[in-house]
């Protein structure tokens, strides 16, 4: 029986073995080849994606302005965020393991002594990498490295979330695997000093990058270029190359959020390449991909009028008390290529997020606000000479039409319709008997109210838009404002309010609801000059956008820039005194505005109740209400606002009575107007480049803009040469 | 009575000739992952390590032989107490949770090693060998487990055991206990409808196992199934349907998480072919990509380095080991010896067998060591140490023309047992070390009556 038994489970083992066989024959034989593949490719390291250079912004010169130079990283493993921040007891287990590994510890030290060790030398890691940024010659993207690993883990953790959501189950992302940069734009000096001092933690990583460098005196440039950000989610849900694994929008990366770097960004971008290697470290050939770099993008900017320009408008709003800002915007008039577009005050880019919450919290002078496009105002005088076209191609008025301006609409009204020469303790006499002309040149109030009654307010809409307003001028910029055009829908729906000749009147000479930027203001001027409507072009293109010629004979044109002409040169022009520039080749002309507006809030008092339910008084800076709740949101989390008791705490100007004192926004709008030999204006020759100046709170736009307009008028013809060559392509005409 | 110190029989020179090419091929195996293993657990001086190991191993087994299995045998019990003493600490490790100053540290959250001077000593391991001692020592002149009750008290034997090494905890090592038990009883003739309801029983508790063991080893156990593409893509689209299988992020993750070891020791096998990639060539020689690859899968690195041919050298040198055994313990009548060659063979099959298919994807992938082969003293020194048992058996036949024990197939066939009895107990009168204490107390009685 021993030996049948023995037989049995000899048996029971040979059929045992015999399936192993089996087995082994299948995966060495018939399988092989697919597992021999499967092996050489186990060899071969995940590929990671290289950087491509963004492409660099030239002005129309050749300047490079904004570029991407290489760099270096400090990255950390996302786990050690995780053991720290997040105090996930599975990343510090992996953690000890690889350190255990990494020290070559002994299998006897228990592990927890081993995670205690670890949490000493990763605090030790913070402070090295801390007083490493510190002692840097740069400061310029200095800041706190654990701060910035807390945003990154909040970052992923959130990711997490939400692809736990859509997966149905938790599992780790794929930003949990690499490195995350905590110090950034390393030169190479630097980054070999960060490889010696960081060499003892395996999980810190110096990696190559790239970091976009600001010319020399970039402030008056910061707005036009704008800033670079981190990916939003809206951007990667419309990205146009999500199925492109090496274009497409990647949750680490800073693209452009504002600006021409938001604008170009299609353009800057290039494609990310890859580089595979084995286990071994070398490269695998067939793994390589070389990423393509962006393409430069060619402003049609002129960076050395804009700097000239900005110092200018600076060194007059310092001098203004009231005055906090202003704009100055230069049009090539023929292609209507932007020359300049300068907003002050402005900011040191290379130094933005060092400085965003100094910027952020200066509500008096709005250092990030881009004015030349993002703020309206209402235009003024400047708007007359359209409504004096405008009354002209409609057939309302002849250039012989005359009106007579007693300094009042209505004699017995006389604080509500009056002439601007009447206004306050003026003694100036009232412009009288005045024909289109001479309105322009004294810019008469009453002249316009009564064209105003007579187009109307559909008849003056008509004219905005022909001219582009309440529509986009074209220039691509994601901050741009597209002015407010108020058609009697628009009053409607946003104001609640029906057409009234009052309402005519007020549009007709620039106030009431209508509003445009610096940008609108300047192409309106190069409107003016060539009787042609065209879209403004920032970013160089070889189509050349529409042109709109105004349906107005060449004699009504003619008149308009005559009177134009006048508000400068003419003793009797609102603007001769302050503004007057001429030389033996060019004559300023333009309109001056002076338009009223109100002192915008600076701060919110914010009633609220604490946590422990003591009554309290917030006070936040901030530009809108909703804005300052939602700061106060932030900074003082648990405590409930009571939300119908926020009021004004401040407004700018300082001193503006509560009961809202009118000031006044200061523009000057113009072109520059070739003379003949005899001195006299050339007027078959059409102004080359047109301009409009605002200053913020400037009172009157003859007494403040006017000399700066001057100033501009000379900085032009020095930086463009005196035949004012602006070099730009004149493009034939293209028609809607 | 003198002897020369190796004094060898036939199957003994082929069990020491197999044993050699397992030891050399193993050692080469170990040497090449040593070059390319640049950080690892235990350093880079794998190979050296195993060597020495090797040379004391061998040295206790010739000091086994010397001392004979007979003289071991009578110490079964104590040395059965002794392992199990050393099971102990670990066990008060796990349950304290503490490392008594290192001496027990956890690896990977077991605690299955004492950390002395020098090694690591892994006393599961010799427990194996003190179980088959004992349970030959047991079993060897009993018949009471040819009744269903007479089983309890070997089934006990092994359940204390069992359930210390459970609690390391060491599943692998705790579940080889029972194909030993099973054919130890086998051979020694207990009933096999007995032994059927014994593995029902087994079977029944399977449901009740399922549930008490870890997400882990559940997770281990699947791997096996999930294998199958079909099967994994059937799980990610009805999870609710395969709830017991496995969660849908076991099945996506199967591939990096519970089957990673598998996939790559199935990738390390099947690109081997016929022939391998040759001796220290080839991916997983080059690179760290499988875990183990010393130890518990060694015979994957043997199979991408040599191939089917070399697989096959190791199964046929496993298989000559137990041909060999098989006519050691048919040629032995001594109870003891016969048991003791059984038990050898059972412990050393079942490694075998278990560690070849976990490496090709056939069974669960445990920490089990492939005798001979794999990297780890402890491992050595129980295998060389029972091997030195199975050849002192073949050597030390006792000059008795005794019946050959564990025949109850006679007794089937009208063959009294009592006369069975009485021709044991006549013979066996002279020779007093072979009895045991109750056979010698029955005898004494039987004198004075």
């Amino acid at each position: 029986m021993f030996e049948r038994r023995l037989k049995v489970m000899l048996g029971l083992l040979v059929a045992a073995l015999f399936v192993v066989i089996l087995r082994l024959a299948q995966l060495q034989l018939v399988e092989g080849s697919h597992y021999r593949r499967r092996a050489e490719q186990s060899l071969i390291l995940r590929p990671r994606q290289t950087p491509f250079v963004r492409g660099s912004i030239l002005d129309r010169t050749g300047e490079v302005l904004a570029s991407d130079e290489a760099c270096w990283n400090v990255s950390v493993d996302f786990r050690v965020f995780a053991a720290d921040i997040g105090n996930d007891p599975v990343s510090i287990r992996r953690l000890a393991r690889q350190w255990r590994r990494a020290r070559e510890y002994s299998a006897s030290i228990p592990d927890e002594e081993i995670e205690q060790g670890l949490r000493r030398e990763i605090a030790d890691m913070w402070w090295e990498i801390g007083s490493f940024a510190a002692g840097r010659l740069r400061p310029a993207s200095w800041e706190d490295p654990r701060e910035r690993a807390i945003d990154v883990y909040d970052q992923v953790t959130r990711i997490r979330r939400a692809v736990t959501r859509w997966r149905g189950f938790d599992a780790p992302v794929g930003e949990e695997m690499v490195p995350h940069a905590v110090l950034t734009g390393l030169d190479s000096a630097e980054q070999i000093a960060a490889r010696e001092r960081f060499s003892r933690f395996p999980w810190v990583h110096v990696e190559p990058s790239t970091e976009r460098r600001f010319g020399a005196d970039a402030t008056p440039l910061a707005h036009v270029l704008g800033r670079m950000g981190r990916v939003d989610a809206g951007l990667v849900a419309d990205d146009p190359n999500a199925d492109d694994p090496f274009a497409r929008y990647r949750g680490d990366e800073r693209v452009g959020v504002s600006g021409v770097e938001y604008a170009a960004e299609r353009m800057v971008r290039g494609r990310r390449g890859q580089v595979t290697k084995d286990r071994e470290g070398h490269l695998v050939e067939e793994g390589f991909i070389e990423a393509q770099n962006g393409r430069d993008v060619v402003l049609t900017l002129h960076g050395g009028l804009q700097r000239r320009l900005y110092r200018l408008l600076g060194e007059t709003v310092e001098t203004m008390p009231d005055s906090c800002g202003g704009s100055i915007v230069v049009l090539d008039v023929a292609g209507r290529e932007v020359l300049a577009l300068v907003s002050y005050p402005s900011y040191d880019p290379g130094r933005f997020d060092e400085l965003y919450p100094v910027f952020r919290d200066d509500t008096e002078r709005l250092p990030l606000r881009f004015r030349a496009v993002a703020n309206r105002y209402a235009p003024g005088s400047t708007i007359k000479p359209l409504i004096c076209l405008a009354g002209l191609m409609s057939g309302r008025i002849t250039l012989s039409t005359r009106e007579t301006c007693t300094g009042y609409l209505f004699d017995d009204v006389r604080d509500r319709w009056r002439c601007w020469r009447v206004h306050g303790t003026s003694q100036r006499k009232a412009h009288g008997s005045v024909d289109v002309v001479e309105a322009l040149v004294g810019s008469c109030n009453v002249f316009m109210y009564r064209l105003g009654e007579r187009l109307g307010v559909e008849g003056l809409c008509s004219a905005f838009d022909m001219v582009g307003i309440g529509r986009s001028s074209g220039i691509g910029l994601r901050e741009e404002s597209w002015g407010i055009n108020p058609t009697p829908g628009w009053l409607m729906m946003n104001k609640n309010i029906r057409v009234t000749p009052g309402l005519a009147r007020l549009f007709a000479i620039g106030q009431g609801e209508v509003s445009l930027t610096p940008l609108q203001v300047a192409n309106l001027m190069a409107t003016y000059a060539s009787g042609r409507y065209r879209p403004v072009t920032l970013i160089r293109s070889d189509t050349p956008t529409p042109e709109w010629t105004l349906p107005v004979t060449s004699e009504q044109q003619m008149a308009v820039r005559r009177g134009i002409y006048g508000v400068v040169n003419d003793p009797d022009g609102t603007a001769y005194r302050h503004a007057r520039f001429v030389n033996d080749r060019w004559a300023l002309c333009g309109k001056t505005g002076s338009a009223t507006s109100h002192p915008w809030p600076t701060a919110y008092r914010i009633p609220y109740v604490d946590v422990d339910g003591v009554e309290n008084v917030a006070l936040i800076p901030a530009g809108a209400k909703g804005g300052a709740l939602e700061r106060f949101e932030a900074e003082y989390p648990g405590a409930v606002a009571d939300r119908d008791g926020v009021e004004v705490a401040s407004r700018w100007p300082r001193h503006a009575a509560p009961g809202g004192q009118e000031h006044s926004h200061a523009w000057f709008g113009g072109y520059l107007q070739a003379l003949d030999a005899s001195g006299q204006p050339d007027w078959s020759s059409e102004p080359p480049v047109a301009f409009a100046v605002l200053v913020e709170f400037g009172g009157s736009g003859g007494r403040t803009s006017g000399p700066l307009a001057r100033s501009v008028s000379a900085a032009l013809v020095d930086m463009l040469g005196i035949e004012l060559d602006v070099d730009s392509r004149k493009f034939e005409q293209v028609f809607p | 009575m003198r002897r020369a110190v190796l004094n060898l029989t036939q199957p003994g020179w082929v069990i020491l000739f197999a044993i050699g090419v397992l030891v050399v091929v193993g050692m080469a195996s170990i040497y090449v992952t040593d070059t390319h293993y640049v950080r690892g657990h235990d350093g880079p001086d794998n190979a050296a390590k195993q060597g020495v190991r090797i040379l004391v191993s061998l040295a206790l087994a010739v000091a086994v032989l010397h001392i004979g299995y007979q003289r071991i045998a009578q110490h079964a019990y104590a040395i059965f107490l002794a392992a199990l003493v050393l099971l102990i600490p670990l066990l008060l490790a796990r349950l304290l949770d503490s490392s008594f100053g290192g001496l027990t540290a956890p690896r990977n959250g077991a605690y299955r090693w004492i950390h002395l001077p020098g090694f690591l000593l892994q006393p599961s391991e010799l427990m194996k060998v003190a179980y088959v001692l004992a349970l030959a020592w047991y079993l060897r002149y009993r018949k009471n487990y040819r009744r269903f009750g007479g089983l309890m008290v070997p089934v006990l034997l092994s359940v204390v055991p069992i359930c210390l090494i459970l609690l390391e905890p060491d599943l692998g090592t705790a579940l080889l206990l029972l194909p030993v038990l099973l054919s130890m009883l086998f051979m020694a003739g207990a009933r096999k409808r007995h032994l059927a309801i014994i593995l029902g029983i087994g079977l029944a508790c399977m449901p009740l196992a399922w549930a008490l063991i870890k997400g882990y080893q559940r997770a281990r156990v699947t791997a096996v199934l999930l294998q199958s593409d079909r099967l994994r893509q059937a799980v990610i689209d009805h999870p609710d349907e395969y709830t017991l299988l496995a969660t849908k992020r076991q099945a996506i993750e199967w591939a990096a998480s519970s089957g990673y070891q598998l996939v790559h020791s199935k990738n390390a096998v099947g690109s081997g072919g016929l022939v391998g990639y040759g001796w220290g060539e080839g991916a997983y020689v080059r690179s760290t990509l499988l875990p183990d690859r010393h130890n518990d899968f060694i015979f994957s690195i043997i199979g991408h380095q040599w191939g089917l041919l070399g697989c096959l050298v190791i199964l046929v040198a496993f298989m000559a080991i137990i041909l060999a055994g098989v006519r050691i313990a048919g040629a032995t009548t001594e109870p003891t010896g016969r048991l003791l060659a059984v038990g050898v063979l059972a412990m050393i099959a079942s490694q075998v067998v278990i560690n070849v298919g976990m490496s090709v994807g056939l069974m669960p992938i445990t920490g089990m060591t492939l005798p001979f082969v794999s990297y780890g003293g402890s491992s050595l020194l129980t295998n060389f140490i029972a091997v030195a048992l199975l050849i002192s058996v073949s050597q030390n036949r006792p000059y008795l023309l005794a019946t050959r024990p564990f025949e109850f197939a006679r007794e089937q066939a009208g063959r009294s047992p009592l006369f069975e009895r009485e021709e044991l107990g006549g013979i066996a009168d002279g020779i007093d070390d072979l009895r045991g204490p109750d056979e010698m107390a029955a005898d004494a009685a039987g004198r004075r009556r």
